[in-house]
């Protein structure tokens, strides 16, 4: 089984660059992916070719090895999706290939790490396209693989349903209210290397990092219980109420454990 | 986030079948209901530094308040939507879900159309980048900061009156299936606890503010005698339009008004008063009067005269007006400002109706009465629509009554509640219930009536056999309580609204012989209380069958006879009751 990854940084909302798209619709602008709301959305103008263009400035270049999208449409109104950078804004690469969402579920797609100043996430029709596209939550940036899969036992998907049932005088189910469907992901690891904590390798590249400059103000983060393996359990979420920071030491180069509560509040879509 | 896409709701809620109506998710076992909150912002319709206007600088948010060219200001309407916090958004067209709670008002079958509470609207003041609010983020500096309220309060400071919409729906219900709920002005915003309450008012609020004969301030400037027909007045427009005036306890009819020199040619001495000397400082007070008119179209004028006639529901008052029909005109002079409100709801009594406001936001109307071959009813059970412990029943024993009384033939120049002032006094008294079989003592009420005036001649026949028509009528409607039971639905019965008429299947009220009712109730009363509840109130019809001729095709044995035809008169027995030896008879209208 793969290891868990995460996805927090974000290269769409560095202060310095520019996110323009090629057209969008009426109160419905780009910068709406970078507030990582679920129900503030960029909605394309019409079902046509689009493409998001980030400019990082000069000198700017910045690195990314990985994609996450929530709340889309770009499954049922048929899109092909992919990630391309530049160095001077003209000649673009393909760094993620064309590929079409297999739903309209939260996409987390890594691909080969480069740096550049150029990034273009294109949005290209398809012959079953029919309504503009639809985007609440993006992220492109580089992301924080754990350094193995969690413990056995952890599950892929934990999700419960918060409703109230009304029966009759004489006992039989009326109905029911469902309100909500909150969902957790519960990782737990043994015997981490301290690196991992506390790596000088890259920004992203260690939980320390992702803590301090993300986790603990409780702003969701994409998240890939095991790459692949499990497709279907990647998922936009946050660290619980009260998770703490800790680093229990089993010696200067190994931390005993580690555990992860995330939360968050499985949509039904429309 | 979207983890299970596509038709998922659908799927749970109906297999195969496609669900896309207000109903059939209602009908569903489960579903998750959706409130949607639009609240009607004034903006600005017009683009910032775009001619004609010519704001410079830092753009405005297309509000007056923030306006930096008000000579070019386009006053428009921004809707601004709210969906409830804890189910994502159903459009995903700009709804934001932060609606924490909608604290209704119920509709209820009153002695008012107005209600004295508010709508209140709880909604979380959110962290907010103006998405879809600001039309100018992109020359701000991003991330917008502040909470969503708080920056609406201080760009739209003058929100008072706007319009509020409530609509109820489904998750996966297209907006065009959702219904609305209610519909009012926003009167009032106050800030708890990172959320605001919206304090709303419904349209008829302003009932009360009207009277007939207006109310004005107008007294004599001169002394008249008795023979004086010249008055010099200032009459406004409104008042130009009285026949009849009323100075101490002289009726004076006008003939005409000349607007250039204020003055007012009157018939003196008008209907049956006498002439009086007039002093200075005398106070003129304009009659209204109406009819000789059906009372329906009575109450038609005075919800018009209230600037109600687009919330009045005319299909309900004229069904109400023609079954079973044949009401006594009325007529009134009404020289004191009276309540529109109570005038309405003295016409509601004397027609054996109910108006209320209802659901729909309309005003609407309902004749009472036991059976009405046009009536359909929706069952009620114990065990498919009564939530489990929520029923009670109120025998309202101390309801009842032997005797009623009306005085009738006010003058127009007489005080209401003054029995002195009527010419006719018209009583019906039940011995029987006042036996001591029965009740064992007296319980009356009397009432006066303004609408019911006689003359001499075979006109006055007629109207003292209507006078005691009426009151038979209403001794009759009153002879047995009427029980009403109270309890709540589960929102598959949502439907369900006030004045419907429905069929209780209960065990909380039990015939004789031991054995659980089903009988036959109006709502009057309707709250939505949450977590799928609706509370109810029924009260029972009338047991007393009103005689309506049947149809030739219908049996002719009563006892043979299926519950719809029993809708139609059949004939009693020597005691006043049906074959069965307990039914009572039917009874002339």
């Amino acid at each position: 089984m793969q290891a868990p990854k995460i996805l927090y940084t974000n290269i769409l909302n560095v202060t310095t660059a520019t996110l323009s798209v090629t057209t969008a619709a009426v109160g419905y602008d780009a910068q709406n992916v970078n507030d990582w709301r679920t129900h503030t959305f960029w909605r394309g103008s019409a079902a046509t070719a689009l493409n998001f263009t980030l400019d990082l400035g000069a000198g700017g270049d910045r690195a990314a090895n990985c994609i996450g999208i929530c709340a889309h449409n770009l499954y049922s109104a048929n899109y092909k999706l992919t990630v391309q950078n530049s160095t001077n804004g003209t000649t673009w690469t393909d760094r993620l290939a064309s590929a079409q969402a297999t739903s309209d579920d939260v996409l987390m797609s890594t691909f080969a790490e480069t740096t550049a100043r150029y990034w273009r996430v294109a949005l290209n029709t398809t012959a079953g396209t029919t309504a503009a596209p639809t985007i609440a939550v993006m992220a492109l940036g580089t992301s924080l693989e754990f350094p193995r899969a969690a413990q056995i036992g952890a599950s892929p998907i934990n999700v419960s349903v918060v409703s109230k049932s009304n029966r009759s005088q004489t006992g039989i189910l009326l109905g029911n209210i469902v309100k909500y469907h909150p969902m957790s992901l519960n990782l737990s690891f043994n015997m981490l290397p301290t690196t991992f904590f506390r790596s000088t390798s890259g920004a992203a590249a260690n939980y320390g990092e992702f803590w301090k400059n993300h986790g603990r103000y409780a702003l969701p983060f994409f998240v890939s219980f095991s790459g692949d393996t499990f497709q279907e359990a990647k998922y936009l979420m946050r660290l619980a109420e009260n998770t703490e920071y800790t680093m229990p030491l089993n010696d200067s180069s190994w931390v005993q454990s580690l555990s992860l509560n995330l939360i968050s509040c499985q949509e039904s879509s429309t | 986030m979207s983890l299970i896409g596509g038709n998922w709701w659908g799927a749970i809620l109906w297999s195969g079948a496609p669900v896309d109506t207000y109903q059939s998710y209602a009908q569903s076992i489960s579903r998750m209901p959706i409130t949607l909150v639009q609240v009607y912002a004034d903006t600005c319709g017009r683009s910032f530094g775009v001619a004609p206007c010519d704001g410079t600088g830092a753009a405005c948010y297309n509000t007056y308040t923030t306006c930096k060219n008000k000579a070019s200001y386009l006053k428009t309407t921004k809707i601004l939507e709210f969906v409830t916090i804890d189910t994502g958004t159903p459009f995903k067209q700009g709804e934001r879900p932060y609606l924490l709670s909608v604290d209704y008002l119920p509709t209820e079958i009153k002695d008012s159309l107005t209600v004295s509470g508010r709508l209140k609207i709880k909604i979380a003041d959110e962290p907010d980048t103006d998405y879809g609010i600001d039309p100018y983020t992109s020359t701000r500096t991003l991330p917008v900061p502040g909470g969503y309220w708080k920056k609406f309060l201080a760009r739209n400071p003058n929100y008072q009156g706007r319009t509020v919409k409530v609509w109820e729906g489904w998750h996966g219900l297209p907006r065009s299936g959702y219904q609305l709920r209610w519909q009012g002005t926003l009167d009032n915003i106050t800030y708890d606890k990172d959320a605001v309450i919206l304090d709303c008012v419904d349209p008829l609020k302003s009932i009360k503010d009207y009277t007939l004969p207006h109310k004005i301030e107008i007294s004599l400037a001169a002394d008249i005698t008795t023979a004086s027909t010249e008055l010099a007045i200032r009459l406004s427009s409104k008042l130009s339009t009285y026949t009849y005036f009323r100075i101490a306890d002289e009726v004076l009819q006008i003939n005409s008004y000349n607007s250039a020199i204020d003055s007012v040619n009157v018939s003196r001495a008008a209907l049956n008063s006498v002439a009086e000397e007039l002093k200075v400082g005398n106070k003129l007070q304009p009659i209204w009067h109406r009819g000789p008119e059906n009372p329906f179209d009575t109450m038609l004028f005075i919800s018009s005269f209230c600037d109600l006639t687009a919330s009045v529901d005319a299909t309900a008052f004229a069904a109400a007006k023609d079954w079973p029909g044949d009401d006594k005109n009325i007529e009134t002079y009404i020289s004191d400002p009276v309540a529109c409100e109570k005038l309405l709801f003295e016409l509601v009594d004397l027609t054996n109706c109910r108006i209320w406001y209802d659901e729909r936001q309309k005003v609407t109307c309902k004749r009472i009465s036991a059976n009405d071959p046009n009536r359909t009813y929706i069952n009620i059970s114990d065990h498919a629509n009564i939530i489990e412990n929520s029923a009670s029943v109120n025998y309202r024993g101390l309801e009842r009554l032997s005797r009623y009384w009306m005085y009738w033939g006010i003058s127009p120049t007489g005080e209401e509640d003054k029995s002195t002032s009527y010419s006719y006094l018209t009583g019906a008294i039940d011995a029987d219930a006042e036996s001591s079989f029965y009740y064992d003592k007296i319980m009356e009420e009397t009432i006066y009536n303004r609408w019911s005036h006689s003359s001499e001649g075979p006109g006055h026949t007629d109207a003292v056999m209507r006078a005691k028509a009426y009151v038979q009528r209403m001794l009759f409607n009153r002879r047995d309580p009427l029980p009403i039971i109270n309890l709540k639905v589960e929102l598959k019965d949502s439907t369900i609204m006030t004045g419907d008429y429905v069929q209780i299947d209960t065990d909380e009220i039990e015939e004789i012989t031991g054995v659980h009712t089903n009988n036959k109730y109006i709502v009057t009363y309707r709250d939505v209380v949450g977590d799928g509840v609706i509370s109810l109130k029924a009260q029972a019809l009338p047991t007393r069958n009103i005689g309506i001729i049947a149809p030739a095709t219908l049996t002719a044995d009563w006892s043979a006879a299926s519950t719809s035809d029993r809708v139609y008169a059949y004939i009693c027995d020597s005691s006043g009751v049906m074959s069965d030896g307990e039914t009572a008879g039917y009874h002339i209208y």
